[in-house]
């Protein structure tokens, strides 16, 4: 009898779910050899495809097409979901440990993937931000030439009439700090972010208008435009048309409201004061001069296919022609910065308004920081999933027995891990949306929340449950299916087989390598931050209350001076442009002395009266103090040194011009910081120059500190009803420059935490397996006489070994990068064998008490226990 | 039967009064039966399945058909039908024996089950109050050959 196609058979066979392929065939192969015997071969074999081919139906392939039609892989699936369920359930305190460890890493990651997400966002969603530059200044005489993003004043016009590729130029300024305040109705409130912005800002970068637009609301003097919350807050939402006054200076009418400016700009206006308005008052200086106000910056925008670099060269000839030959040659320069740029470059964006620089380089730090303690976890998992694995090795082998494939084991254990990273990810998500306002407050970052909820970030965390299983899942997996089945029920096999030991062994060196690193940077990173605050400037800083004056005139000192030295609570008042360490108003001058008559010599000119050293105790070390009204100047010993002299007292009596004048240097004070301690100390000068004064500063009893306050404040009121009495100390001021580092080594220390966390938790899991393994090893130990000492050594040997290797190889790791970090201070601790002795004590103790707990549970254990039960 | 209904879960989170509405939407479409009534072609399977019991299998059943309505029926599609009708629980099976035509393969016997007894019952009813209700005249005369 001949059989039908053999090749129809063979493909029905790879076709056919194979539960069906028995009946299917036979029911084939038994029509066709009835079909034979009535119509003969060929009419049968032409027939037998059609048959073949009537089976290509879905319901016939569908998996669940009946009851007995169900696939084996459906099944099996079901079995797997099962044991893996059952298999968690019965090692609660790994799956406890595993999802915990996994979730605080996978949240850690989120957290700092959403930081460094907000960060690259800056300005990014101005529709032709890939057009916007900004103008940068450069002083020519410091070399290198220092560079910032204040402009001269005059500088716009000139842009617009001498370039043709310039399409619009944009100005924005931030209003002085004491003038930024606003009498509304009858409240005057204090707005800090309040800035003079000319109309065309609002045309080269977007914003959108909720009433007004740009030509009609900000192109005439005395016109303001506000944001959508600032008038809800000050205004009840009716704010349009209304009148405001600031400062005691400008009549100002709401013309204008925009929508909340994102969070991700370092523009963040929330009140725009017509541009107009501060042309027209005197400190606007309309010529174009080396002189430029630093917090004057300058946009502008290209038109299509310009090149800025050309714009660039253009400079030098535009400076010649309008300021002259020698400022061109001697004193400015300038550069366009692309706006993609600004939140980034620490070199060019010196005078950022937000004080928000934030470097690639540290962005990507942080990246690498999220991105290591997400392995930790990983390492956590398959650390504990290994350990485990001996105890898993009978399933895989009655598997195996049974006829799994290796492949199918693998994807066995893959989902296992896949399911495990899904629940830490999802419980991860629900985490970081309750933690993230906590997390804004404590690092001081100024997230937008809505990220979390981002496309981007949605597939990040789909990408990051897939790669997460996948490496911690694939190993175990891999080890797990490798099993042999006879090697498994011949003899009692331990999960400690040699290759799996040394990965694990050299998996917990790794992890605690980063965690050592992260230990030492964190001990690095606040010890310079308390350098910061506990180092003397040179001053007293700390009982010092400065206002900001509205106005200075010989007889409202002497009101303040007369009422106040009533009080016995107020020790001393002074007069001056500005506190010795302060971040505004710092003012550099060109001076010369015969020393090298051709030589311009930068000063930082300090105008004070002659209170103002008691006031802050600064002392003198040469000479005589300042009287009322003095010409002569003091100078600090930076001074003395850049005119060439080595002892203070050679300096009395020198000359030196400045601003066309020549002064005689009268005394000299003891050095004082008066920038922060990224930057040295620079030549002083301290005049007495009382048209420019604009603060106030109070020596006042820190004990009775509510009193005196209160005292300055009637004063205050009496003096000048108009104006917002802006007081705080010193100190205060000078901590907002140390920001960045407050931030960073808090960051450190969260990170830091969470990430030795984490690590601990795995050695807990690891520890806890091994002990638990070897109860019966230490029960018969004991029984044999080991002391419980001698057991606690035996478990923490192997442990403090791994530890130690961690922190060799974390040292020089950690000195590399902390040595680069601290070299970008001019003031800094240096890296003492003090921060690595911490570190490592800090290390081998908190590994210690990990280990240390469950080992001596184990060691103290009665040996009965543990022997009797079999 | 089809059933299908949405679920929604909703929860929201409330922060810095903001509202962050979490919403978990459900599709879920229940297939109970697909349908309960009997096809054309079911119903002859199932009867022949009836005719044939016990030793109804898709081979006989088909070559059966074959024979009576005189066209050429697969056993796949026979096979279909009665899968078809397991489901609807009209038919149940059972593994038989194999033999020498099949390679050695066993076949699949299937019988009536009470549901599909009842289902011919029914079948046979409305046809046969349909018959009796026809006019006498009503049926153009045709020469049955």
């Amino acid at each position: 009898m001949n059989k039908p196609p053999q090749w129809i058979d063979k493909l029905l066979e790879y076709l056919c779910p194979s539960d069906l392929l028995e009946e299917v065939m036979g029911d084939l192969h038994e029509r066709y050899s009835l079909r034979a015997k009535r119509v003969g071969e060929n009419k049968a074999k032409k027939q037998y495809l059609r048959e073949v081919l009537a089976y290509m139906r879905p319901i016939i392939f569908s998996k669940t097409s009946s009851e007995y039609n169900k696939s084996i892989f459906s099944n099996m699936l079901k079995n797997y979901f099962l044991i893996a369920f059952r298999n968690l359930a019965k090692h609660k305190a790994f799956t406890y440990i595993n999802i915990a460890g996994l979730t605080l890493g996978i949240t850690c990651a989120l957290f700092i993937l959403l930081i460094v997400k907000f960060e690259l966002s800056f300005d990014t969603y101005h529709t032709k931000a890939d057009r916007i530059y900004r103008v940068i200044t450069g002083s020519r005489p410091d070399d290198p030439i220092s560079y910032h993003a204040g402009t001269p004043h005059g500088l716009a016009p000139i842009l617009k009439e001498e370039f043709p590729e310039v399409e619009k130029v944009a100005v924005i300024k931030r209003i002085n700090s004491q003038k930024r305040q606003f009498k509304i109705e009858n409240d005057i409130v204090k707005l800090s972010n309040s800035y003079f912005v000319s109309p065309e800002f609002f045309e080269v970068f977007d914003y959108e208008w909720i009433n007004g637009n740009p030509e009609k609301s900000l192109s005439e003097q005395g016109q303001m435009v506000i944001t959508e919350s600032i008038a809800k807050t000050y205004f009840d939402g009716d704010a349009l048309g209304k009148r405001v006054r600031m400062n005691n200076e400008y009549d100002l009418v709401v013309s204008g409201i925009i929508k909340d400016l994102p969070k991700n700009t370092d523009n963040p206006f929330e009140v725009a004061v017509s541009h107009a308005t501060y042309a027209a008052s005197d400190d606007y200086d309309k010529e174009y001069s080396p002189s430029h106000s630093s917090g004057y910056h300058t946009y502008v925008l290209l038109e299509e296919n310009a090149d800025y670099k050309i714009l660039d060269a253009k400079f030098p000839a535009m400076i010649e022609k309008y300021a002259g030959k020698e400022v061109a040659e001697k004193f400015l320069a300038h550069v366009l910065q692309p706006m993609s740029d600004v939140h980034f470059n620490e070199i060019w964006s010196n005078g950022n308004f937000k004080n928000q620089i934030t470097s690639k380089k540290s962005i990507w730090t942080i990246a690498l920081i999220g991105l290591f303690i997400l392995l930790i976890a990983c390492i956590n998992f398959i650390n504990l999933t290994t350990a485990q694995a001996g105890k898993r090795a009978k399933e895989v082998g009655v598997r195996k027995v049974m006829g799994s494939s290796r492949k199918q084991l693998i994807f066995q254990f893959m989902g296992e891990s896949f399911t495990l990273t899904l629940v830490a990810t999802i419980l991860s998500v629900v985490l970081a949306s309750i933690l993230l306002p906590y997390l804004k407050t404590l690092l001081e970052i100024n997230l937008d929340e809505q990220l979390l909820f981002s496309n981007d970030v949605i597939l990040a965390l789909v990408i990051q449950c897939v790669v997460v299983s996948v490496l911690a899942g694939f190993y175990p997996a891999m080890v797990l299916s490798g099993y042999k089945p006879v090697s498994i029920f011949k003899a009692n096999q331990s999960s400690n087989n040699f290759g799996a030991l040394w990965l694990r062994k050299g998996l917990v060196v790794f992890q605690f390598t980063i965690t050592q690193v992260l230990i030492i940077a964190t001990i690095v990173v606040v010890s310079q931050q308390n350098y910061f605050r506990t180092t003397s400037l040179g001053f007293n800083k700390q009982a010092v209350l400065i206002v900001d004056l509205p106005e200075y005139d010989e007889s409202k000192a002497d009101f303040i001076r007369n009422k106040l030295s009533q009080y016995p609570q107020i020790e001393g008042v002074s007069f001056s442009l500005n506190a010795p360490s302060a971040a505004s108003n710092k003012w550099f001058n060109l001076f010369w002395h015969e020393s090298d008559p051709d030589k311009g010599r930068q000063v930082e000119m300090k105008p004070v009266d002659d209170k103002y050293l008691e006031v802050y105790d600064i002392p003198l070390l040469a000479g005589a103090p300042l009287r009322d009204g003095d010409s002569s100047i003091l100078v600090n010993e930076a001074f003395v040194k850049e005119i060439g002299f080595t002892n203070p007292e050679e300096a009395i009596g020198e000359m030196v011009t400045c601003g066309g004048k020549n002064i005689f240097i009268k005394g000299v004070v003891k050095d004082f910081h008066t920038l922060s301690l990224h930057e040295k100390i620079y030549p002083v000068m301290l005049v007495d120059l009382k048209h420019q004064f604009q603060l106030a500063s109070f020596k006042i009893d820190l004990k009775n500190a509510g009193e005196a306050i209160s005292a300055i404040e009637d004063q205050w009121q009496a003096l000048f009803p108009e104006y917002y009495m802006n007081y705080r100390f010193v100190d205060d001021d000078i901590e907002t420059w140390y920001d960045q580092e407050r931030r960073t080594s808090r960051f450190l220390t969260l990170f830091a935490g969470i990430a030795i966390f984490i690590g601990c938790l795995g050695l807990y899991g690891l520890i806890s397996f091994i002990t638990g393994q070897r109860t019966k090893e230490v029960g018969i130990r004991k029984v044999l006489g080991a002391s419980a000492q001698h057991i606690i050594y035996l478990f923490s040997k192997e442990f403090a070994l791994l530890i130690a290797l961690a922190f060799i190889i974390a040292v020089p790791i950690a000195y590399y990068f902390m040595n680069n970090w601290l070299n970008t201070f001019t003031y800094k601790i240096d890296m003492s064998w003090w921060i690595f002795a911490i570190a490592a004590i800090s290390g081998v103790l908190i590994a210690g008490f990990t280990i240390g707990f469950k080992s001596i549970k184990t060691a103290l254990a009665n040996p009965i226990d543990s022997l009797r039960n079999e | 039967m089809l059933l299908r209904g949405t679920f929604s879960f909703g929860t929201y989170l409330l922060y810095e009064n903001r509202r962050y509405t979490i919403n978990l939407i459900l599709n879920i479409d229940i297939f109970l039966m697909r349908r309960s009534d009997l096809g054309e072609f079911e119903e002859v399977v199932l009867l022949t399945v009836a005719v044939l019991s016990p030793e109804a299998y898709s081979v006989a059943v088909a070559e059966e058909l074959e024979e009576q309505l005189g066209r050429m029926i697969t056993t796949g599609a026979v096979h279909a039908a009665l899968q078809r009708l397991e489901k609807k629980g009209f038919l149940t099976s059972k593994m038989g024996e194999a033999t020498q035509e099949r390679g050695g393969r066993r076949k699949r016997l299937f019988s009536i089950t009470v549901a599909g007894s009842r289902m011919v019952h029914e079948v046979r009813e409305v046809r046969n109050r349909l018959w009796g209700r026809i006019g006498p005249d009503t049926l153009p005369e045709f020469n049955m050959g």
